[in-house]
Protein backbone atom coordinates (compact mmCIF):
# COMPACT_ATOMS: atom_id res chain seq x y z
CA UNK A 1 0.00 0.00 0.00
CA UNK A 2 1.50 3.55 -0.76
CA UNK A 3 0.83 6.62 0.87
CA UNK A 4 -1.46 7.76 -1.73
CA UNK A 5 -3.50 4.78 -1.36
CA UNK A 6 -4.09 5.00 2.49
CA UNK A 7 -4.57 8.80 1.28
CA UNK A 8 -7.48 8.12 -0.49
CA UNK A 9 -8.61 4.68 1.70
CA UNK A 10 -9.06 7.82 4.53
CA UNK A 11 -11.09 10.50 2.57
CA UNK A 12 -13.90 7.29 1.52
CA UNK A 13 -14.21 6.67 4.96
CA UNK A 14 -14.65 9.97 6.57
CA UNK A 15 -16.44 11.22 3.58
CA UNK A 16 -18.91 8.08 4.10
CA UNK A 17 -19.26 8.90 8.13
CA UNK A 18 -19.41 12.22 7.43
CA UNK A 19 -22.46 11.96 5.21
CA UNK A 20 -23.98 9.38 7.08
CA UNK A 21 -23.69 11.62 10.34
CA UNK A 22 -24.95 14.72 8.46
CA UNK A 23 -27.86 12.94 6.72
CA UNK A 24 -29.29 11.52 9.84
CA UNK A 25 -28.85 15.12 11.49
CA UNK A 26 -30.27 16.72 9.00
CA UNK A 27 -33.46 14.63 8.25
CA UNK A 28 -34.50 14.36 12.55
CA UNK A 29 -33.84 18.54 12.54
CA UNK A 30 -35.76 19.23 9.26
CA UNK A 31 -39.39 17.88 10.48
CA UNK A 32 -39.50 21.13 12.64
CA UNK A 33 -38.59 23.51 10.11
CA UNK A 34 -40.88 22.03 7.79
CA UNK A 35 -43.73 22.31 10.76
CA UNK A 36 -42.73 25.90 11.30
CA UNK A 37 -42.91 26.12 7.12
CA UNK A 38 -46.30 25.21 6.24
CA UNK A 39 -47.15 27.22 9.53
CA UNK A 40 -45.69 30.59 8.46
CA UNK A 41 -47.25 29.72 5.02
CA UNK A 42 -50.51 29.14 6.36
CA UNK A 43 -50.68 32.02 8.39
CA UNK A 44 -49.74 34.10 5.23
CA UNK A 45 -52.89 32.69 3.14
CA UNK A 46 -55.13 33.05 5.66
CA UNK A 47 -54.08 36.84 6.15
CA UNK A 48 -54.42 36.94 2.35
CA UNK B 1 -29.84 -9.03 -9.87
CA UNK B 2 -33.26 -8.52 -12.03
CA UNK B 3 -35.55 -5.96 -11.51
CA UNK B 4 -38.11 -7.89 -9.78
CA UNK B 5 -42.04 -7.18 -9.70
CA UNK B 6 -41.09 -5.97 -5.62
CA UNK B 7 -38.45 -3.59 -6.62
CA UNK B 8 -41.43 -2.38 -9.41
CA UNK B 9 -43.73 -1.82 -6.55
CA UNK B 10 -41.81 -0.02 -4.12
CA UNK B 11 -40.93 2.63 -7.13
CA UNK B 12 -44.63 3.16 -7.74
CA UNK B 13 -45.62 3.38 -4.34
CA UNK B 14 -42.81 6.43 -4.33
CA UNK B 15 -44.06 7.88 -7.19
CA UNK B 16 -47.42 8.15 -6.00
CA UNK B 17 -46.60 9.38 -2.84
CA UNK B 18 -44.34 12.18 -4.59
CA UNK B 19 -47.47 12.98 -6.68
CA UNK B 20 -50.02 13.13 -3.48
CA UNK B 21 -48.12 15.44 -1.91
CA UNK B 22 -47.46 17.65 -4.97
CA UNK B 23 -50.98 18.11 -5.31
CA UNK B 24 -51.13 18.71 -1.62
CA UNK B 25 -49.07 22.19 -1.91
CA UNK B 26 -51.01 23.65 -4.33
CA UNK B 27 -52.99 25.86 -2.06
CA UNK B 28 -49.53 27.64 -0.75
CA UNK B 29 -48.81 28.84 -4.10
CA UNK B 30 -49.97 32.23 -4.39
CA UNK B 31 -47.42 34.37 -6.84
CA UNK B 32 -44.27 34.00 -8.15
CA UNK B 33 -42.14 34.58 -5.04
CA UNK B 34 -43.91 31.33 -3.66
CA UNK B 35 -43.47 29.66 -6.77
CA UNK B 36 -39.92 30.31 -7.34
CA UNK B 37 -38.46 31.20 -3.69
CA UNK B 38 -40.84 29.58 -1.50
CA UNK B 39 -41.23 33.02 -0.14
CA UNK B 40 -37.90 33.16 1.56
CA UNK B 41 -39.13 30.52 4.32
CA UNK B 42 -36.68 27.71 4.51
CA UNK B 43 -34.41 27.50 7.74
CA UNK B 44 -30.78 26.11 8.06
CA UNK B 45 -31.64 22.34 8.18
CA UNK B 46 -34.33 22.53 5.51
CA UNK B 47 -31.96 24.41 2.97
CA UNK B 48 -29.12 22.38 3.63
CA UNK B 49 -31.18 19.19 2.70
CA UNK B 50 -32.95 20.68 -0.46
CA UNK B 51 -29.61 21.70 -1.64
CA UNK B 52 -28.28 18.41 -2.05
CA UNK B 53 -31.48 17.14 -3.20
CA UNK B 54 -31.32 19.74 -6.21
CA UNK B 55 -27.55 19.19 -6.52
CA UNK B 56 -27.60 14.87 -6.26
CA UNK B 57 -28.94 13.68 -9.61
CA UNK B 58 -28.98 10.31 -11.63
CA UNK B 59 -26.72 12.46 -13.28
CA UNK B 60 -24.40 13.59 -10.37
CA UNK B 61 -23.81 9.49 -10.20
CA UNK B 62 -23.03 9.04 -13.31
CA UNK B 63 -20.25 11.63 -14.47
CA UNK B 64 -18.67 11.59 -11.43
CA UNK B 65 -19.01 7.53 -11.51
CA UNK B 66 -17.74 7.72 -15.18
CA UNK B 67 -15.00 9.91 -13.79
CA UNK B 68 -13.52 7.17 -11.34
CA UNK B 69 -13.91 4.46 -13.90
CA UNK B 70 -12.12 5.74 -16.60
CA UNK B 71 -9.18 7.89 -13.89
CA UNK B 72 -8.76 5.81 -10.81
CA UNK B 73 -8.25 7.29 -7.27
CA UNK B 74 -6.55 9.70 -8.95
CA UNK B 75 -10.20 11.50 -9.60
CA UNK B 76 -11.04 11.64 -6.47
CA UNK B 77 -9.13 15.31 -6.47
CA UNK B 78 -12.09 16.90 -8.15
CA UNK B 79 -14.27 16.33 -4.98
CA UNK B 80 -11.74 19.14 -2.77
CA UNK B 81 -12.34 22.28 -4.85
CA UNK B 82 -16.24 22.75 -3.92
CA UNK B 83 -15.73 21.93 -0.44
CA UNK B 84 -13.03 24.38 -0.20
CA UNK B 85 -15.04 27.02 -2.02
CA UNK B 86 -18.21 26.18 -0.05
CA UNK B 87 -15.93 26.60 3.29
CA UNK B 88 -14.72 29.71 2.22
CA UNK B 89 -17.68 31.59 1.02
CA UNK B 90 -19.79 30.07 3.84
CA UNK B 91 -17.30 31.42 6.69
CA UNK B 92 -16.47 34.76 4.76
CA UNK B 93 -19.87 35.77 2.93
CA UNK B 94 -17.85 36.98 -0.01
CA UNK B 95 -19.96 38.14 -2.54
CA UNK B 96 -22.78 35.98 -1.57
CA UNK B 97 -23.86 38.22 1.55
CA UNK B 98 -24.03 41.32 -0.22
CA UNK B 99 -26.18 39.62 -2.73
CA UNK B 100 -28.58 38.10 -0.01
CA UNK B 101 -29.03 41.35 1.49
CA UNK B 102 -30.06 42.69 -1.65
CA UNK B 103 -33.16 40.28 -1.73
CA UNK B 104 -32.99 38.70 -5.12
CA UNK B 105 -34.35 36.47 -7.08
CA UNK B 106 -32.48 35.72 -9.80
CA UNK B 107 -28.54 36.68 -10.45
CA UNK B 108 -29.30 38.63 -13.35
CA UNK B 109 -31.52 41.03 -11.29
CA UNK B 110 -28.10 41.96 -9.94
CA UNK B 111 -26.79 43.12 -12.91
CA UNK B 112 -29.68 45.44 -13.59
CA UNK B 113 -29.15 46.52 -10.39
CA UNK B 114 -25.73 47.00 -10.37
CA UNK B 115 -24.82 47.46 -14.08
CA UNK B 116 -28.04 48.29 -17.22
CA UNK B 117 -31.12 46.08 -18.21
CA UNK B 118 -28.84 45.17 -21.52
CA UNK B 119 -26.37 43.87 -19.09
CA UNK B 120 -29.28 41.48 -17.73
CA UNK B 121 -30.94 40.81 -20.96
CA UNK B 122 -27.58 39.51 -22.03
CA UNK B 123 -26.53 37.61 -19.01
CA UNK B 124 -30.11 35.78 -19.26
CA UNK B 125 -29.46 34.63 -22.64
CA UNK B 126 -26.23 33.24 -22.04
CA UNK B 127 -27.28 31.95 -18.89
CA UNK B 128 -30.29 30.19 -20.61
CA UNK B 129 -28.45 28.77 -23.46
CA UNK B 130 -25.56 27.47 -21.10
CA UNK B 131 -28.18 26.15 -18.70
CA UNK B 132 -29.99 24.59 -21.28
CA UNK B 133 -27.16 22.70 -23.29
CA UNK B 134 -26.20 21.49 -19.58
CA UNK B 135 -29.70 20.11 -18.71
CA UNK B 136 -30.28 18.97 -22.37
CA UNK B 137 -27.76 16.17 -22.06
CA UNK B 138 -29.59 15.07 -18.48
CA UNK B 139 -32.92 13.22 -19.82
CA UNK B 140 -30.31 11.08 -22.41
CA UNK B 141 -28.21 9.93 -19.87
CA UNK B 142 -30.57 9.27 -17.51
CA UNK B 143 -33.26 7.23 -19.51
CA UNK B 144 -30.30 4.50 -20.70
CA UNK B 145 -29.26 4.26 -16.70
CA UNK B 146 -32.58 3.81 -15.86
CA UNK B 147 -33.21 1.41 -18.95
CA UNK B 148 -29.98 -0.35 -18.00
CA UNK B 149 -30.93 -0.76 -13.97
CA UNK B 150 -34.51 -2.03 -14.70
CA UNK B 151 -33.81 -4.15 -18.06
CA UNK B 152 -35.96 -2.15 -20.13
CA UNK B 153 -34.12 -2.86 -23.86
CA UNK B 154 -32.02 0.72 -24.91
CA UNK B 155 -34.17 0.82 -28.07
CA UNK B 156 -37.18 2.31 -26.05
CA UNK B 157 -34.60 5.38 -24.71
CA UNK B 158 -37.10 7.69 -25.96
CA UNK B 159 -40.37 6.81 -24.64
CA UNK B 160 -37.96 6.57 -20.71
CA UNK B 161 -37.29 9.80 -21.50
CA UNK B 162 -40.75 11.31 -22.10
CA UNK B 163 -42.23 9.18 -18.88
CA UNK B 164 -39.41 10.55 -17.03
CA UNK B 165 -39.64 13.85 -18.01
CA UNK B 166 -43.50 14.16 -18.05
CA UNK B 167 -43.46 12.83 -13.88
CA UNK B 168 -40.91 15.76 -13.41
CA UNK B 169 -43.09 18.60 -15.70
CA UNK B 170 -46.52 17.28 -13.63
CA UNK B 171 -44.74 17.33 -9.98
CA UNK B 172 -43.33 20.68 -10.55
CA UNK B 173 -45.85 22.54 -12.28
CA UNK B 174 -48.43 22.04 -10.07
CA UNK B 175 -46.73 22.84 -6.69
CA UNK B 176 -43.48 24.71 -7.15
CA UNK B 177 -40.61 25.01 -4.64
CA UNK B 178 -43.11 24.62 -1.62
CA UNK B 179 -44.14 21.35 -3.09
CA UNK B 180 -40.48 20.64 -3.84
CA UNK B 181 -38.90 21.27 -0.30
CA UNK B 182 -41.46 19.18 0.60
CA UNK B 183 -41.04 16.36 -1.45
CA UNK B 184 -37.05 16.60 -1.33
CA UNK B 185 -37.49 15.45 2.28
CA UNK B 186 -38.62 11.94 1.20
CA UNK B 187 -36.56 11.99 -2.00
CA UNK B 188 -33.34 12.66 0.80
CA UNK B 189 -34.41 9.84 3.23
CA UNK B 190 -33.81 7.30 0.20
CA UNK B 191 -31.29 8.73 -1.67
CA UNK B 192 -28.74 8.79 1.53
CA UNK B 193 -29.54 5.38 2.48
CA UNK B 194 -29.15 4.57 -1.20
CA UNK B 195 -25.34 6.42 -1.26
CA UNK B 196 -24.78 4.39 1.79
CA UNK B 197 -25.55 1.17 0.81
CA UNK B 198 -23.74 0.86 -2.54
CA UNK B 199 -20.64 1.94 -0.89
CA UNK B 200 -20.96 0.13 2.42
CA UNK B 201 -22.41 -3.19 -0.08
CA UNK B 202 -19.96 -2.51 -2.41
CA UNK B 203 -16.78 -2.68 -0.20
CA UNK B 204 -18.20 -5.51 1.14
CA UNK B 205 -18.55 -7.26 -2.37
CA UNK B 206 -15.45 -6.47 -4.05
CA UNK B 207 -13.27 -5.71 -1.27
CA UNK B 208 -10.84 -2.69 -0.69
CA UNK B 209 -7.76 -4.80 -1.58
CA UNK B 210 -9.13 -6.05 -5.03
CA UNK B 211 -9.87 -2.44 -5.43
CA UNK B 212 -6.66 -1.01 -4.97
CA UNK B 213 -4.60 -3.63 -6.84
CA UNK B 214 -7.27 -3.35 -9.89
CA UNK B 215 -6.20 0.36 -10.43
CA UNK B 216 -2.92 -0.17 -10.14
CA UNK B 217 -2.97 -2.67 -12.04
CA UNK B 218 -4.69 -1.68 -14.79
CA UNK B 219 -4.00 2.40 -14.62
CA UNK B 220 -0.22 2.22 -13.15
CA UNK B 221 0.86 5.34 -10.87
CA UNK B 222 -1.31 7.61 -13.18
CA UNK B 223 -4.48 6.15 -11.34
CA UNK B 224 -3.93 6.79 -7.70
CA UNK B 225 -1.43 9.69 -7.94
CA UNK B 226 -3.49 12.90 -9.22
CA UNK B 227 -0.36 14.45 -9.87
CA UNK B 228 1.33 12.16 -12.17
CA UNK B 229 3.71 12.70 -13.73
CA UNK B 230 4.22 16.40 -12.23
CA UNK B 231 2.67 18.70 -10.25
CA UNK B 232 1.77 20.99 -13.52
CA UNK B 233 1.97 17.61 -16.49
CA UNK B 234 -0.96 15.88 -14.53
CA UNK B 235 -4.21 15.20 -15.74
CA UNK B 236 -5.41 16.73 -12.23
CA UNK B 237 -2.86 18.97 -11.60
CA UNK B 238 -2.48 22.87 -10.62
CA UNK B 239 -4.00 23.87 -13.63
CA UNK B 240 -7.09 21.45 -13.16
CA UNK B 241 -7.06 23.11 -9.25
CA UNK B 242 -6.79 26.51 -10.45
CA UNK B 243 -9.92 25.97 -12.60
CA UNK B 244 -11.85 24.15 -10.16
CA UNK B 245 -11.84 26.61 -7.60
CA UNK B 246 -12.44 29.78 -10.00
CA UNK B 247 -15.33 27.20 -11.25
CA UNK B 248 -16.71 26.23 -8.07
CA UNK B 249 -16.90 29.77 -6.88
CA UNK B 250 -18.74 30.86 -10.29
CA UNK B 251 -21.29 28.02 -9.41
CA UNK B 252 -22.04 28.82 -5.89
CA UNK B 253 -22.45 32.26 -6.60
CA UNK B 254 -24.22 32.13 -10.15
CA UNK B 255 -25.35 28.82 -10.72
CA UNK B 256 -29.46 29.48 -10.68
CA UNK B 257 -30.26 25.92 -9.56
CA UNK B 258 -27.67 26.71 -5.88
CA UNK B 259 -28.48 30.61 -5.88
CA UNK B 260 -31.98 29.85 -5.77
CA UNK B 261 -31.42 27.92 -2.46
CA UNK B 262 -29.42 30.74 -1.74
CA UNK B 263 -32.38 33.25 -1.90
CA UNK B 264 -35.11 31.29 -0.39
CA UNK B 265 -32.95 31.33 2.80
CA UNK B 266 -34.78 33.56 5.62
CA UNK B 267 -32.08 35.45 6.52
CA UNK B 268 -28.43 36.25 5.45
CA UNK B 269 -26.91 34.27 8.53
CA UNK B 270 -29.20 31.09 7.44
CA UNK B 271 -27.72 31.46 3.91
CA UNK B 272 -24.20 31.51 4.25
CA UNK B 273 -24.33 28.74 7.66
CA UNK B 274 -25.72 26.45 4.63
CA UNK B 275 -23.01 27.23 2.48
CA UNK B 276 -20.32 26.46 5.20
CA UNK B 277 -22.24 22.83 6.01
CA UNK B 278 -22.73 22.30 2.28
CA UNK B 279 -18.79 21.86 1.69
CA UNK B 280 -18.67 18.27 3.95
CA UNK B 281 -21.87 17.17 1.82
CA UNK B 282 -20.03 18.46 -1.02
CA UNK B 283 -16.93 16.26 -0.35
CA UNK B 284 -19.16 13.22 0.06
CA UNK B 285 -21.51 13.86 -3.17
CA UNK B 286 -18.28 13.51 -5.43
CA UNK B 287 -16.23 11.09 -3.50
CA UNK B 288 -18.91 8.41 -2.70
CA UNK B 289 -20.13 7.92 -6.87
CA UNK B 290 -16.41 8.39 -7.77
CA UNK B 291 -15.46 5.71 -5.72
CA UNK B 292 -18.22 3.74 -7.29
CA UNK B 293 -17.14 4.19 -10.76
CA UNK B 294 -13.45 3.05 -9.48
CA UNK B 295 -15.34 -0.27 -7.75
CA UNK B 296 -17.39 -0.93 -11.17
CA UNK B 297 -13.54 -1.15 -12.49
CA UNK B 298 -12.79 -3.61 -10.29
CA UNK B 299 -15.62 -5.73 -10.69
CA UNK B 300 -15.71 -6.13 -14.52
CA UNK B 301 -12.93 -7.60 -15.86
CA UNK B 302 -13.83 -6.64 -19.35
CA UNK B 303 -14.17 -2.89 -20.54
CA UNK B 304 -17.40 -1.57 -20.38
CA UNK B 305 -18.59 1.73 -21.44
CA UNK B 306 -18.08 4.15 -19.00
CA UNK B 307 -21.33 5.67 -18.86
CA UNK B 308 -22.83 2.14 -18.99
CA UNK B 309 -20.83 1.04 -16.11
CA UNK B 310 -22.21 2.40 -12.52
CA UNK B 311 -25.80 1.39 -13.79
CA UNK B 312 -24.21 -2.17 -14.74
CA UNK B 313 -22.39 -2.47 -10.95
CA UNK B 314 -25.72 -1.69 -9.85
CA UNK B 315 -27.40 -4.33 -11.25
CA UNK B 316 -25.16 -6.77 -10.61
CA UNK B 317 -24.42 -6.38 -7.11
CA UNK B 318 -27.82 -5.10 -5.63
CA UNK B 319 -29.95 -7.66 -4.36
CA UNK B 320 -33.44 -7.74 -5.19
CA UNK B 321 -36.04 -5.93 -3.14
CA UNK B 322 -33.14 -3.53 -1.88
CA UNK B 323 -32.38 -2.74 -5.95
CA UNK B 324 -35.92 -1.10 -5.67
CA UNK B 325 -35.60 0.79 -2.84
CA UNK B 326 -31.74 2.15 -4.67
CA UNK B 327 -33.83 2.32 -8.22
CA UNK B 328 -36.30 4.74 -6.20
CA UNK B 329 -33.88 6.76 -4.62
CA UNK B 330 -31.51 7.36 -8.04
CA UNK B 331 -35.28 8.46 -9.38
CA UNK B 332 -36.01 10.71 -6.52
CA UNK B 333 -32.57 12.37 -6.47
CA UNK B 334 -33.58 12.88 -10.38
CA UNK B 335 -37.12 13.93 -9.86
CA UNK B 336 -35.48 17.10 -7.49
CA UNK B 337 -32.90 17.70 -9.79
CA UNK B 338 -35.06 17.88 -13.35
CA UNK B 339 -37.76 19.99 -10.78
CA UNK B 340 -35.11 22.28 -9.47
CA UNK B 341 -33.04 23.03 -12.92
CA UNK B 342 -36.69 23.29 -14.95
CA UNK B 343 -37.36 25.46 -12.28
CA UNK B 344 -34.08 28.01 -12.25
CA UNK B 345 -33.97 28.15 -15.95
CA UNK B 346 -37.08 28.59 -16.82
CA UNK B 347 -37.27 31.30 -14.06
CA UNK B 348 -34.20 33.48 -15.80
CA UNK B 349 -36.07 32.72 -19.70
CA UNK B 350 -39.52 33.73 -18.17
CA UNK B 351 -38.22 36.58 -15.39
CA UNK B 352 -35.23 37.86 -17.33
CA UNK B 353 -35.74 37.54 -21.18
CA UNK B 354 -39.63 37.08 -21.84
CA UNK B 355 -40.00 39.26 -18.81
CA UNK B 356 -37.16 42.42 -20.48
CA UNK B 357 -39.07 42.12 -23.35
CA UNK B 358 -42.56 42.80 -21.97
CA UNK B 359 -41.44 45.79 -20.25
CA UNK B 360 -39.39 46.88 -23.29
CA UNK B 361 -42.71 46.77 -25.61
CA UNK B 362 -45.27 47.76 -22.72
CA UNK B 363 -43.21 49.94 -20.56
CA UNK B 364 -44.15 48.07 -18.04
CA UNK B 365 -44.26 44.91 -15.45
CA UNK B 366 -46.61 41.87 -16.76
CA UNK B 367 -48.50 40.93 -13.47
CA UNK B 368 -47.83 38.21 -11.23
CA UNK B 369 -50.28 36.00 -12.45
CA UNK B 370 -49.19 36.22 -16.44
CA UNK B 371 -45.54 36.20 -14.66
CA UNK B 372 -46.75 32.67 -13.21
CA UNK B 373 -48.33 31.33 -16.88
CA UNK B 374 -45.20 32.41 -19.08
CA UNK B 375 -42.82 30.41 -15.87
CA UNK B 376 -45.06 27.47 -16.72
CA UNK B 377 -45.17 27.57 -20.31
CA UNK B 378 -41.24 27.95 -20.53
CA UNK B 379 -40.86 25.04 -18.26
CA UNK B 380 -42.96 23.15 -20.82
CA UNK B 381 -40.83 24.73 -23.58
CA UNK B 382 -37.46 24.11 -21.96
CA UNK B 383 -38.82 20.14 -21.49
CA UNK B 384 -39.27 19.59 -25.10
CA UNK B 385 -36.12 21.30 -26.18
CA UNK B 386 -33.60 18.64 -23.56
CA UNK B 387 -35.50 15.88 -25.19
CA UNK B 388 -34.93 17.01 -28.73
CA UNK B 389 -30.95 17.45 -27.80
CA UNK B 390 -30.53 14.57 -26.08
CA UNK B 391 -31.79 12.50 -28.94
CA UNK B 392 -28.96 14.42 -31.16
CA UNK B 393 -26.11 15.27 -29.23
CA UNK B 394 -23.47 13.00 -29.01
CA UNK B 395 -21.09 13.32 -26.06
CA UNK B 396 -17.72 13.36 -26.12
CA UNK B 397 -14.62 13.43 -23.47
CA UNK B 398 -15.19 13.26 -19.77
CA UNK B 399 -19.39 13.93 -19.48
CA UNK B 400 -18.16 15.89 -15.92
CA UNK B 401 -16.12 18.32 -18.87
CA UNK B 402 -19.17 19.08 -21.19
CA UNK B 403 -21.52 19.89 -18.14
CA UNK B 404 -18.95 22.12 -16.59
CA UNK B 405 -17.94 23.64 -19.98
CA UNK B 406 -21.63 24.75 -21.23
CA UNK B 407 -22.09 26.23 -17.49
CA UNK B 408 -18.89 27.68 -18.47
CA UNK B 409 -20.60 30.03 -21.22
CA UNK B 410 -21.68 32.29 -18.65
CA UNK B 411 -20.11 31.48 -15.69
CA UNK B 412 -16.42 33.07 -15.83
CA UNK B 413 -19.05 36.71 -17.04
CA UNK B 414 -20.89 36.20 -13.87
CA UNK B 415 -18.27 35.94 -11.46
CA UNK B 416 -16.18 38.58 -12.53
CA UNK B 417 -19.11 41.10 -12.85
CA UNK B 418 -20.44 40.25 -9.67
CA UNK B 419 -17.35 39.62 -7.85
CA UNK B 420 -15.38 43.13 -9.27
CA UNK B 421 -19.37 44.74 -9.55
CA UNK B 422 -19.91 44.57 -5.75
CA UNK B 423 -15.83 45.07 -4.98
CA UNK B 424 -14.91 47.54 -7.27
CA UNK B 425 -16.46 50.84 -7.67
CA UNK B 426 -14.90 51.36 -11.13
CA UNK B 427 -16.30 48.43 -12.72
CA UNK B 428 -19.06 49.60 -16.03
CA UNK B 429 -21.34 48.02 -18.67
CA UNK B 430 -18.83 47.87 -20.90
CA UNK B 431 -16.72 45.79 -18.76
CA UNK B 432 -19.42 43.89 -18.21
CA UNK B 433 -20.45 43.34 -21.48
CA UNK B 434 -16.66 42.50 -22.71
CA UNK B 435 -16.15 40.30 -19.90
CA UNK B 436 -19.42 38.10 -20.57
CA UNK B 437 -18.16 38.42 -24.42
CA UNK B 438 -14.46 36.94 -23.59
CA UNK B 439 -15.25 34.67 -21.17
CA UNK B 440 -17.57 32.59 -23.31
CA UNK B 441 -15.29 32.21 -25.98
CA UNK B 442 -12.75 29.47 -24.98
CA UNK B 443 -15.58 27.18 -23.53
CA UNK B 444 -17.61 27.82 -27.08
CA UNK B 445 -14.10 26.80 -28.71
CA UNK B 446 -14.07 23.10 -26.52
CA UNK B 447 -17.43 22.31 -27.35
CA UNK B 448 -15.96 22.22 -31.35
CA UNK B 449 -12.92 20.54 -31.13
CA UNK B 450 -12.06 16.65 -31.26
CA UNK B 451 -12.08 14.76 -28.33
CA UNK B 452 -8.24 14.19 -28.02
CA UNK B 453 -7.92 17.86 -27.48
CA UNK B 454 -10.99 18.04 -25.35
CA UNK B 455 -9.41 16.29 -22.88
CA UNK B 456 -5.55 17.96 -23.50
CA UNK B 457 -6.69 21.32 -23.08
CA UNK B 458 -9.88 21.25 -20.71
CA UNK B 459 -8.12 22.86 -17.76
CA UNK B 460 -6.43 25.34 -19.78
CA UNK B 461 -9.56 26.32 -21.31
CA UNK B 462 -10.85 26.26 -18.20
CA UNK B 463 -8.87 28.86 -16.43
CA UNK B 464 -8.64 30.46 -19.64
CA UNK B 465 -12.20 31.40 -19.62
CA UNK B 466 -12.03 33.34 -16.17
CA UNK B 467 -8.71 35.13 -17.06
CA UNK B 468 -10.68 36.63 -20.43
CA UNK B 469 -13.55 37.58 -18.54
CA UNK B 470 -11.15 39.27 -15.78
CA UNK B 471 -9.65 41.23 -18.32
CA UNK B 472 -12.17 42.19 -20.54
CA UNK B 473 -13.69 43.71 -16.99
CA UNK B 474 -10.77 45.96 -16.63
CA UNK B 475 -10.38 46.81 -20.15
CA UNK B 476 -14.48 47.51 -20.82
CA UNK B 477 -14.39 49.58 -17.45
CA UNK B 478 -11.23 51.49 -17.90
CA UNK B 479 -12.13 52.34 -21.27
CA UNK B 480 -15.49 53.32 -20.21
CA UNK B 481 -14.54 55.41 -17.43
CA UNK B 482 -12.00 57.34 -19.99
CA UNK B 483 -14.51 58.22 -22.71
CA UNK B 484 -17.33 58.66 -19.85
CA UNK B 485 -16.01 59.46 -16.59
CA UNK B 486 -19.10 60.43 -15.05
CA UNK B 487 -21.15 56.97 -14.30
CA UNK B 488 -24.11 57.45 -16.04
CA UNK B 489 -25.84 54.61 -14.30
CA UNK B 490 -24.90 55.44 -10.84
CA UNK B 491 -26.23 59.34 -11.26
CA UNK B 492 -29.78 57.49 -13.04
CA UNK B 493 -29.92 55.03 -10.09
Amino acid sequence: MSAWTIFWGLVVLFSLLSFTYMSVRILIKSIAELKSMFRTLDEKRKAS
Amino acid sequence: MTFTYVDVGIVALYIVLIFYSGTLMNKYIGGIGDYLVADRTMGFHLGLLSMMCTEIGMITYIYYAELGYKAGLSSLVVAFPPMIVYFILGRTGFIIKPLLEMKIMTIPEFFSKRFSKGVRFYVGILMAVGGILNFGVFPGVEAKFINTVTGIPQQHVLLTMVILLTLVLIYTLVGGMVSIILTNYLQYALLSFGMIFITVYGVYVIGWGKIVDSVIAGMGEKGINPFFPSLFKGEFGVGFIIWQLLMWTAILVAWQAISMRLFSSKDSKTGMKIYSWSGLMFLSRAILPIFWGIMAFAYFTEPVDSLEALPLLIKAIIPSGILGLIFAGLLAASMSTYASYLLSWSSIISQDIIGSIIKFITGKEASAKNQLIISRLTVAAVMVFIIWWSLFHKLEGYLYFYLQMTGMLFLPGTLVSIGLGIYWKKSRTAGAYLAFTLGALPPLLYLFISENLKNAWASRIGWGGFLLAFVGMVVGSLVQNMLSPKNVEEAAS
